[in-house]
């Protein structure tokens, strides 16, 4: 099992991170943009779980362990914040956004 | 090339992790981007099974694919009129940002294959594939590395964890509530 | 390092502790009294006991101080208790500047008001003292957490609840690109503990790392990670929306508190973690170009805002952009000048900001507005915070004899003895400080010699009235015994290279 280079996880993960980025860049929704952020914190944990196969330490099983936890909580709030703009303004485009000029 | 079922299954997960992950960013329609985001997720669980790590992939599973996309489509449910092809809009300067994107991601790329990598130790070097991965092994190796008071563990990290838990719990009530008077 | 964890160790996480717990009590008082007096006694004077035990552990009350705990994840140096402090001065002053605001604006018990800002703190005293970069990263987000929560307080104002969402994306998207670089480094470490990571950049036979470009794109992304946080250009976007959008008192929290934990975790990260002394990856020179824009964008920008806040937010984008310049200086050769200047520079802002803040808050509490034309003839209707407030400007503006001057100065002068290479950047810096003072002197010209459309006095509350009263004591103290401050920031400076 997992014969795959080390290197192979890491680039799946660093294609993962970028079409994560570009989605927060790129649309406009912020659930969508939550999702994408959603995609970059997965890559991340990609990376640590292949990088703690390649070091044969658990130490990174660890850490994927603590993000998924506290990426959740930050999940929570910022879904919470999403749900009580919408109460006030009925509309969550960010571009819409704009009694703040940027 | 030796091929194997691991580097076979590999490549396929891969592949459906890594579609499933431009299915998010590039549909119009945001309830099939959250659906993709449920495949993403699993794929990644697979993965993290090909590593010898059922535990984390299953929490995956419990967590992301479960927890965290129920919440997304909740909030979907909440706050979208009409689930037509306007929900979900693009940036007028996608372009640019792409571009970017994909210069870095392109970047990382060619770093991680020209780099040297695990130069030092690894401060707990036990162990996925050595003695104490029988059955349950990993997991009580796991749990002593979360809270063991006796040998190097990240009893910190995990306490402040759940605080920040708590605070979350905390400000999603305040923000989310009703105004009463 | 010890092998387990012992009692001693407590006393090391007790000024941390403390504060979650007064967070907790707090939070529970709301149960049983509606009475914001006294739950905002309680939050303020309750911060007494983490100041006890962070003196206690300054002056080794208890026996030796333990140098490091929790299996070197958390430290117990000079560096950690110098933010300790300086994380419970701004608790202090942001709880007691918003009591008066809170309670006309903000429609949240006070309980759920202050145990946010306290967990809060307890997350930025933590940046200041975690050895790990897990660790480093779960306390980033005790402390941002509340921070989104609290520029959404205002429920009722559609702004408020708009500064909270762009912030909340921008902070998740850079702690999700400051993960990516942290796991690139635990790659290539195989550690995140930073005294092993020290360890192995700094090992003689280790020098296939220079060069290695997966450890330079580690140590880049983190640094954009904490660039969103200290607010610089590029990734300063989201700091002018928020401060306007958000209350103001939490405003002022987001303009020191967050900027000095940033900082706090940067240098704990690159200098103490040494990923600044790899040889072969220039990233001084990035940091010394962000520093020159990121500084010439903020204070020139700053010239052309109408709006107090977002002028404070440019000047914070500006002030950012010096404390880059000492950075710069640091990464070059690794010297303790640098960061000498760095803490200094830190220090004084905290306290002037505070300041600066306790006016616009005042203003705003009597008036409900803040455009800088509001502070028109302020120096008539409310003599004593437009006296403040100007004080705290120009020590910003860094017109000597201010403590604000001598701190930018020990900046720019370690930044000059560094050589031939951040020459240009010192330079860049005065002609910035020359910019800054006409926006700066600019508010104290509306406050003393433009007559008021009405000339009532104001009703400044008390607590805001104590605020401006302590941070011109502050400044004036610091301004007098800036010597004295600068011993003790020269030992928690130095502590940064003493354990390597």
């Amino acid at each position: 099992m997992g014969e795959m280079p080390v290197t192979a996880y890491l680039i799946v993960s660093a294609l993962l991170f970028t079409i994560g980025t570009i989605g927060v860049l790129v649309r406009r929704n912020p659930l969508v943009m939550f999702m994408s952020i959603e995609l970059m914190l997965n890559a991340v944990n990609l990376s640590f779980m292949a990088f703690a196969h390649f070091l044969n330490s658990v130490d990174g099983w660890m850490f994927v362990f603590l993000v998924l936890t506290v990426a959740a909580a930050e999940v929570v709030v910022g879904l919470a914040i999403i749900v009580s703009i919408f109460r006030t303004r009925r509309s969550i485009d960010v571009d819409d956004l704009n009694s703040l000029k940027g | 090339m030796h091929v194997d079922l691991a580097s076979i299954a590999f490549w396929v997960i891969a592949i459906v992790l890594v579609g499933a992950s431009l299915a998010v960013v590039l549909q119009r329609n945001i309830v099939h981007a959250a659906l993709a985001l449920i495949v993403v997720f699993g794929a990644a669980a697979g993965i993290y099974i090909l590593l010898n790590a059922e535990f984390i992939a299953i929490v995956q599973v419990l967590i992301y694919a479960g927890a965290v996309t129920i919440l997304i489509l909740f909030a979907i449910m909440l706050t979208q009129h009409s689930m037509g092809r306007n929900s979900n809009p693009f940036s007028t300067q996608w372009w640019l940002a792409a571009l970017i994107c994909i210069l870095l991601g392109g970047g990382i790329i060619y770093a991680v294959g020209h780099s040297v990598m695990a130069i030092g130790t690894a401060t707990s070097p036990v162990l996925l594939a050595g003695e104490g991965s029988g059955v349950g092994g990993t997991v009580v190796r796991l749990g002593q590395l979360l809270y063991s008071p006796f040998q190097y563990s990240y009893v910190l990290p995990f306490e402040i964890a759940s605080v920040v838990l708590l605070v979350a719990i905390v400000g999603a009530i305040m923000i989310g509530r009703e105004e009463e008077e | 390092m010890t092998s387990q964890i012992t009692i001693e160790q407590f006393w090391l996480l007790s000024p941390e502790l403390s504060v979650v717990l007064l967070g907790f009590l707090v939070l529970g008082l709301d149960l049983l009294t509606k009475r914001r007096g006294l739950v905002t006694a309680v939050a303020i004077i309750g911060l007494a006991v983490p100041t006890f035990f962070s003196i206690s552990l300054a002056t080794s009350l208890f026996g030796p101080r333990p140098t490091s705990g929790f299996f070197g994840m958390l430290l117990g140096d000079q560096y950690s208790l110098f933010f300790q402090f300086l994380f419970l001065i701004v608790a202090f002053g942001v709880m007691l500047a918003s009591y008066g605001y809170a309670e006309k604006y903000l429609r949240v018990t006070p309980g759920e008001y202050y145990s946010v800002i306290l967990f809060s703190v307890a997350g930025m005293m933590l940046m200041g003292s975690t050895g790990e970069l897990i660790t480093i990263y779960i306390a980033l987000e005790l402390t941002s957490i509340p921070l989104y929560i609290l520029a959404g307080f205002s429920r009722t104002d559609t702004r408020s609840a708009e500064a909270a969402i762009k912030y909340v994306l921008l902070g998740a998207m850079s702690s999700a690109i400051l993960l990516y670089g942290m796991a690139l480094t635990y790659g290539v470490t195989g550690t995140t503990d930073l005294h092993a990571i020290a360890a192995v950049i700094t090992s003689p036979q280790h020098g296939i790392l220079s060069g290695n470009l997966m450890l330079l794109a580690g140590a880049v992304f983190m640094f954009v990670g904490f660039g969103f946080k200290i607010s610089a250009v590029p990734f300063h976007m989201w700091a002018p929306d928020i401060y306007e959008g958000a209350p103001t008192p939490a405003t002022l929290f987001f303009s020191v508190g967050s900027k000095a934990a940033g900082f706090a975790a940067i240098m704990r990260i690159f200098v103490f973690g040494g990923l600044a002394s790899v040889s072969g990856n220039y990233l001084w020179v990035m940091v010394a170009i962000i520093a020159a824009i990121t500084m010439t964008l903020g204070n020139v920008i700053a010239l052309l805002q109408t709006n107090i806040k977002r002028m404070m937010a440019y000047s914070s984008i500006g002030q950012a952009g010096y404390l880059l310049v000492g950075l710069a200086a640091v990464m070059i050769h690794n010297t303790a000048a640098g960061i000498l200047g760095l803490l200094t520079f830190l220090a004084v802002y905290v306290v002037t900001n505070i300041g600066a803040f306790a006016g616009i808050i005042g203003l705003a509490d009597a008036t409900g507005k803040e455009n800088i034309r509001d502070f028109d003839g302020l120096g008539r209707r409310s003599p004593w915070i437009a006296f403040g407030m100007g004080l705290c400007l120009l020590s910003l503006a860094g017109i000597p004899p201010q403590a604000g001057f001598m701190s930018k100065l020990f900046i720019f002068f370690a930044a000059w003895q560094q050589g031939s290479g951040l020459t240009w950047l010192v330079v860049l810096g005065l002609l910035n400080s020359a910019i800054a003072i006409v926006y700066y002197v600019n508010v104290l010209w509306r406050m003393f010699a433009v007559d008021p459309a009405k000339r009532d006095r104001l009703t400044i509350p008390g607590s805001v009235n104590l605020t401006m009263t302590l941070s011109v004591i502050g400044i004036i103290a610091l301004t007098i015994a800036f010597g004295v401050l600068l011993t003790h920031v020269g030992t928690s400076a130095n502590s940064l290279f003493t354990l390597h």
